[in-house]
């Protein structure tokens, strides 16, 4: 009698484990994971963002010297300075990037339909230091400090320019 | 005595089977995780593939993030002239319409059928102009979530 009982729960606790898995399987097979505007726009769409406007502006040329934004930065760089001297065609230009890097975030992210939050600046993991190259929103690293720690969608593009030194740019919503 | 333990021998046996089914159906179901379904939104996620592919594409674009304005005209007036052509790119074959403009300080571009749908959303992606002098221009490309 006492294996019989034994027996019956062992089958009892058989039937309902693989009934609970079963279910489970066939919940999944027929529900595929949805894809949600909120997934697409902050995991997809806005790091996209940040990177075109990383890659467009780094291809910006100066119309009076030539000098694409893209070799100035590494000029800035090695210079450590945001307004670094360039030899080029037998002259010397000293190219502003924040003048520069302003101009296409006054553009790109104040437009009416897009305004986001923008943030341009040079990171020095070393020294832990940010210089700042263009920005719409004052204090942009209290901002996004707060955003990130709030859990918004904060879009980050980077162009390493030496050991713990990027050039980064921050948008927000 | 014998029979109590053969009946616990049985109960041991029934457990090994019920783990074993345990872990081959959480190695199933571990590999359904791979299997991603678009089921909602799929526009949103569409504008975003076909706005990528309009900023590579060769009748548009120097090279990635960079467009060219001899380019950009010569498509205008191509999707001028091809009213029929759901997207307006000379390059580009697409089932669906599409609604796109490359916008810049002073000069807007458009491209697709002439009328747009009522109530429609924007999606923004950050570009370049290239001047035929070979000036680079701030601009946006904007496509119509239908």
């Amino acid at each position: 009698m006492r294996g019989f009982i034994l027996s019956f729960i062992a089958l009892i606790f058989v039937m309902v484990t693989c009934t609970i898995f079963i279910v489970i399987f066939l919940i999944l097979s027929y529900t595929p994971a949805k894809i949600t505007k909120e997934l697409v726009v902050n995991v997809v769409y806005e790091p996209i963002f940040a990177q075109n406007m990383l890659v467009s502006l780094l291809n910006m040329r100066n119309e009076t010297s030539g000098i694409t934004f893209a070799d100035a930065v590494v000029y800035a760089a090695y210079q450590n300075n945001v307004t670094p001297k360039i030899f080029r065609n037998g002259k010397i230009y000293r190219f502003d990037l924040s003048h520069d890097a302003q101009k296409y975030v006054d553009y790109v992210c104040e437009y009416l339909g897009v305004k986001k939050k923008c943030w341009i600046f040079i990171y020095d993991g070393t020294s832990r230091s940010i210089v700042t190259i263009a920005k719409n929103i004052d204090n942009p690293e209290k901002e996004f400090e707060r955003s990130q720690k709030e859990g918004e969608a904060v879009s980050r593009a980077s162009l390493p320019l030496g050991f713990d030194r990027w050039f980064v740019i921050y948008t927000r919503e | 005595m014998k029979g109590q333990l053969a009946t616990t021998e049985f109960v041991i046996k029934i457990m090994m089977i019920t783990l074993t089914c345990v872990v081959i159906i959480a190695s199933l179901l571990s590999l359904l995780q791979f299997k991603v379904t678009i089921k909602t939104i799929t526009s949103t996620r569409n504008a975003i593939d076909f706005s990528e592919a309009i900023l590579f594409s060769p009748c548009l674009a120097e090279k990635h993030g960079m467009l060219n304005k001899t380019k950009l005209d010569a498509q205008q007036t191509y999707s001028e002239n091809h009213k029929d052509d759901k997207d307006g790119f000379e390059c580009l074959e697409i089932d669906e319409k599409l609604y796109t403009q490359v916008l810049n300080e002073t000069h807007r571009w458009r491209f697709g059928p002439y009328y747009y749908p009522p109530g429609n959303k924007y999606m923004y992606f950050p570009t370049l102009i290239v001047t035929e002098k070979g000036n680079t221009l701030p601009a946006l490309f904007r496509i119509v979530i239908t």
